[in-house]
């Protein structure tokens, strides 16, 4: 089949492809733009002054990281969780349509924050593996607290949401269960995961004593995590032995939920602007 | 009785079957009046004349099928039978009864049911009757294959499964699983049930489930979990189908890159949809075509339950025509219209590619935002081809190209045509498309068109890829 | 006299008597406090309602099982470590040792049963001795699936993949072909990576993600022990023991691929001297009689079983059982087993028959 193939390929020798194409005419899509950073967080539990813009964690850490660094941020709520760069919220959409996830989010504002000194580190390690475990567990695995927020969680159909709902619960058991300090982890024990949360909230009560922020002056990296843990679990509402030794009457932790509520009046003041 | 292999599957053959024993015995019976009598006691010798022929009208003479038996089949209904055999029970004359046995044959081998049928039809112990036989060689059980089939620029590895004549009345069950380029993992089970014994209708059961990979191209893997119900029927105009499906697509993995139009469109949405498609097809070879035309017009409502609202059409229409010497003249046009609240990337539309307006990448006409293409609601596209006969080649099958397309796509809101302060952008849409014009070759094999072409791309908009140059296409339907 | 049912070890001769770091920390922590204490190796993690190992017995009775829930209930029997710490010590304590504990043992798990070398040449061979036939071919594999899970939840893969730098270039560079590249790079075949790693296995690994976070928390241990003897002062904590623990199963067994040994020798040797010191404080512990084999198969059995269950079934803890009485269950067991065996090998052979044809 060579003969057939020559004249063409002597024609092409001839063309060059840098001009096509002749004539270009203007698209027919402008995408819409972004003004302002959008942070896309979850729905809150309930939509009153007082109480805090977002029902996850994680959203109101990284919420919490943005108004200490006074970024100035729009609120955007209904967004799937795919739509995130790791696939959970939250996200920051920014003017420049870069997306950054929830690690990129804290990196953005790490050079804004004030210096902690070193052991605060350490501290930051401590809420991440003790208190976070135990909030998803009342989020994803406990069945209360899971149909609770669940239409806040997974925006979607109900038919999608309980399967996903299933879905989720193991994959978050199962992520809680190799995270225990004991090697070959052992079955998942909720008691354990509750114990280690009051501990952990032991220490940051030692730890923050008398002081307004743990930081000194101003809040910092550590003050958002712990301040958007100790929101969730007062707010959440399904009883829990975490949620009975916060809120009891004369209760050790009582500084921890007085230091929740002054960075939530300082910082979070009303719900009513910002929201998209 | 010798029975011939089949080809084609859809028509009736004759099976040899056996009617010596009516004709004998219409010729018997008829004769018998006009039979010699047997000469008186010496009579004067003289030749006696041969007894005149007689004529039988099969399709006159009246009589019924009585009886029917069946044999060699290892599974059959009796509902089924009953409505296999219906019309030839009404039959009233031979040549009817013949008829509709024969097709009874055809239909329970183009089920699967027999591999190959004798009929066999003899004179019944009632009055004017007769009794049908069927010998069946009866239909393999279970058929496995593994195979390579092609897609549109994309090649699959696939096995498949298939359990035929379950139940007795022609269902079968075929589980496939596939794996493509650009289809990750595929899943596909479908349970077939033939309506009134007859191939041309059934309807079918499936359940998909599919992961594409949409990376490349627009950012983001799409898993689909499909359940879908389907009446299918083949009439003498085109074939027709009715769907009702409910798919659960989720819109994931879209990592670190993708725009924020994508974005909005991320997580998971349940579609619940009815569809009617009308296709029409009499060209000589699905593939390379040299005559004839092809019709297909597909619509789709979603809204019944699910959280997507939105009613989809779409046409596509090519004609044919061959101008003698090996020259052939094709054209075809497609289009589309989505139509709905909020749509979303999986339900949109694409245009380009090479099996789409050639010269362009795959999902390279558009909206773009940044690096994905997006998709649009409303697109249009259209090819005009020549087909020639290369000069010192004599295989029929590869054959010169010179080919021009052209298509648009847009989205209709506020991002798109209807976007606030441009005016006459329909106008303009309609009037100008992205278009390229090309020459090349063209392999047709049963399976599959392969083409090689060095495409021009003339006009595109500004967030169009376009590719020119020598480029490879591999599919089964092309513009 | 407590018995401490605890994972064999893969380097008794080194003086550690677990592989797991948290028996380790324990068995530390009982030796500082002077208990009286015998270790039972064991691999039957059925003694303890929450399947985990470490777990206190006394007189024949579970007492606790865990790390923190053992190291309490010793707290409370009067063996406190802590009892010179005062508030704020005591809450640095605790945010210390949650960072060796959640965070450094990512590196140690890493070393040990991601690195292929290590796992394939050392690990597996030595733990295949401790345990014995069968354990020995289920046991080290579950322990390397339970790591990669651990390890695949903070991002942290394989050594094969992430040597290539995987989406921390993600952020950086904004180039318009990065994703094609990236999805082209998942599809080069396996082999042509592992033989690249070949390539590349004497070159220096401290650059991987894991080991830069290690390297972060050492540094905060380090900074925290500074020049003193133990972290609070003159006397061992429980941070001390815990920081043994982890510390000296990097320290002192020598793998293949060294790359944290020599981190953290190169860079904080006063912790290197602080895991001496309590070292050179630990004697050999009382041994327990090591389990027969009858129950090694038992055990074997119970963990194919187990592995093969869809792990819903064992996230869900209902109620508190009761503490009952370890030993009991597996003599019955290990005995029923001998009976259906004897009476098995008669039946079969004919000496004892049921009537009846």
């Amino acid at each position: 089949m060579a003969t057939p193939e020559a004249p063409l390929r002597e024609l092409l020798k001839n063309i060059s492809f840098t001009q096509f194409p002749l004539h270009t005419t203007a698209s027919f899509f402008a995408p819409s733009e972004i003004p302002r950073s959008q942070l896309h967080v979850h729905r809150p539990l309930r939509q009153s002054p007082g109480s805090s813009p977002t029902c996850d964690a994680r959203s109101l850490h990284a919420l919490a990281l943005l108004r200490f660094a006074s970024f100035d941020v729009d609120i955007v709520y209904g967004s799937a969780p795919d739509a995130s760069p790791d696939g959970a919220l939250p996200f920051l959409l920014m003017p420049s349509r870069a997306a950054l996830d929830a690690k990129a989010i804290a990196q953005h504002v790490a050079a804004k924050l004030s210096n902690e000194p070193a052991d605060h580190q350490a501290y930051l390690i401590l809420a991440q593996h003790n208190l976070l475990p135990a909030i998803d567990y009342l989020f994803w695995v406990d069945r209360k607290g899971s149909s609770a927020v669940a239409s806040r969680l997974l925006p979607f159909h109900p038919l999608i949401q309980r399967i996903l709902g299933y879905q989720k619960a193991r994959q978050v058991g199962d992520h809680l269960r190799v995270g225990q300090a004991e090697l070959v982890g052992g079955t998942l024990d909720a008691a354990v995961l509750f114990e280690n949360a009051l501990r952990a909230l032991d220490a940051l009560v030692g730890l923050l004593a008398e002081n307004e922020y743990f930081a000194g002056g101003q809040p910092g990296r550590l003050d958002a995590l712990v301040f958007a843990c100790v929101n969730c679990i007062v707010e959440i509402p399904v009883p829990s032995p975490l949620r009975s030794a916060v809120l009891r009457e004369g209760s050790e932790y009582a500084p921890l939920v007085s230091f929740a509520m002054r960075i939530l009046e300082r910082y979070f003041p009303s719900q009513g602007d910002n929201l998209i | 009785m010798a029975s011939d292999t089949a080809t084609n599957p859809g028509a009736t053959m004759d099976d040899g079957f056996s009617v010596r024993s009516i004709f004998s015995e219409a010729m018997s019976s008829s004769s018998a009046t006009n039979a010699p009598r047997a000469p008186p006691a010496e009579p004067p010798r003289r030749v006696v004349p041969p007894p005149a022929k007689t004529t039988v009208d099969v399709s006159r003479t009246s009589t019924r099928v009585s009886r029917f038996s069946i044999s060699g089949v290892s599974r059959i209904r009796q509902g089924f039978l009953s409505s296999l055999l219906q019309p030839a029970f009404e039959a009233k004359t031979i040549k009817e009864a013949v008829d509709e046995a024969r097709e009874a044959a055809g239909k329970l081998r183009a089920l699967g049911i027999a591999k190959a049928v004798v009929v066999q039809m003899d004179k019944s112990a009632d009055k004017d009757a007769l009794d049908v036989h069927f010998h069946c060689q009866d239909g393999s059980r279970y058929i496995i294959k593994t195979g390579v089939d092609v897609g549109d620029s994309e090649g699959m590895a696939s096995v498949t499964g298939r359990l035929n004549n379950i139940w007795g009345g022609g269902e079968s069950f075929e589980a496939n699983y596939a794996r493509g380029s650009k289809t990750q993992a595929a899943f596909q089970g479908t349970l077939s049930i033939p309506v009134e014994a007859d191939p041309r209708k059934k309807i079918d059961i499936v359940a998909n489930q599919a992961v594409l990979d949409n990376r490349p191209y627009s950012s983001h893997d799409e898993l689909r979990r499909t359940l879908s119900m389907a009446y299918r029927a083949e009439g003498r105009s085109g074939s027709h189908e009715v769907l009702y499906s409910l798919s659960w697509r989720d819109v994931c993995n879209l990592g670190a890159k993708a725009s924020p139009s994508l974005r909005t469109d991320a997580g998971h949405t349940l579609k619940s949809s009815l569809g009617y498609t009308f296709t029409c097809d009499n060209r000589d070879s699905p593939t390379v075509p040299s005559t004839g035309s092809y019709a297909r017009v597909a619509a789709e409502f979603a809204g019944i339950g699910g959280d997507v609202v939105f009613g989809k059409s779409h046409v596509e229409l090519q004609s044919n025509q061959s101008l003698g010497r090996g020259y052939v003249l094709s054209s075809s046009v497609h289009g589309g219209l989505l139509w709905g609240p909020q749509t979303s990337i999986v339900d949109r539309f694409f245009v380009g590619g090479s099996t789409s307006v050639r010269g362009f990448e795959y999902r390279g006409i558009g909206p773009r935002d940044g690096e994905d293409s997006i998709g649009g609601d409303v697109f249009y596209a259209a090819g005009l081809s020549l087909l020639t006969p290369l000069p010192f080649v004599t295989n029929d099958a590869l054959k010169g190209h010179l080919w021009a397309n052209a298509g648009q796509c847009a989205l209709l809101d506020r991002r798109g045509l209807g976007r606030p302060g441009v005016s006459g952008e329909i106008a303009r849409f309609l009037t100008s498309p992205s278009a390229s014009v090309g020459f090349g070759l063209v392999y047709r094999h049963s399976m599959v068109r392969v083409e090689l072409s060095c495409c021009l791309p003339i006009v595109a908009t500004s967030t169009d890829r376009p590719k020119s140059g020598m480029h490879f296409g591999l599919g089964f339907q092309f513009l | 006299m407590y018995s401490l049912y605890a994972w064999g070890s893969p380097f008794e001769e080194l003086g550690i008597y677990s592989f797991d770091p948290a028996c380790v920390s324990v068995q530390a922590y009982m030796q500082l406090c002077k208990v009286e204490w015998k270790l039972h190796r064991t691999s039957n993690t059925a003694i303890s309602p929450n399947s985990c190992l470490p777990a206190l017995v006394y007189n024949n009775t579970l007492v606790e099982s865990g790390f923190w829930r053992i190291v309490q209930f010793l707290r409370s029997e009067g063996y406190d470590l802590n009892s010179k710490l005062d508030s704020q010590q005591l809450s640095q304590s605790t945010a210390y040792i949650s960072l060796i504990q959640d965070c450094l043992v990512d590196a140690l798990l890493f070393s040990w049963y991601l690195v292929s070398e290590n796992f394939a040449d050392t690990i597996r061979p030595r733990m295949a001795k401790t345990f014995g036939f069968p354990l020995s071919l289920l046991v080290p594999t579950q322990i390397k699936d339970y790591a990669e899970e651990r390890l695949r939840y903070k991002g942290i893969t394989s050594d094969v993949e992430t040597t290539d730098g995987k989406s921390e270039s993600a952020e950086a560079g904004p180039s318009g072909t990065d994703s094609r590249l990236q999805s082209l790079k998942s599809k080069i075949p396996r082999i042509y990576l592992l033989a690249k790693e070949g390539f590349r296995r004497h070159a220096d690994k401290s650059s991987h993600p894991v080991y830069v976070q290690a390297s972060s928390c050492l540094d905060l241990l380090s900074k925290k022990l500074g020049d003193k003897s133990y972290f609070f002062g003159d006397t061992p904590s429980a941070l001390d023991a815990v920081a043994y623990g982890y510390l000296s199963l990097i320290i002192r067994p020598d793998l293949p691929q060294n790359t944290l040994k020599d981190i953290i020798g190169k860079n904080y040797p006063n912790l290197v001297a602080l895991c001496d010191r309590i070292h050179s404080q630990l004697e050999e512990p009382v041994f327990a009689e090591d389990e027969s084999w009858v129950q090694g198969i038992v055990s074997a059995v119970r963990h194919s079983v187990a592995d093969a269950l869809p792990l819903s079934f064992l996230t869900h803890k209902s109620a508190k059982d009761e503490p009952g009485d370890p030993e009991l269950g597996e003599k019955a067991r290990s005995v029923a087993g001998a009976l259906f065996v004897f009476f098995g090998y008669i039946v079969y052979n004919g000496v004892f028959s049921t009537s009846g044809k």
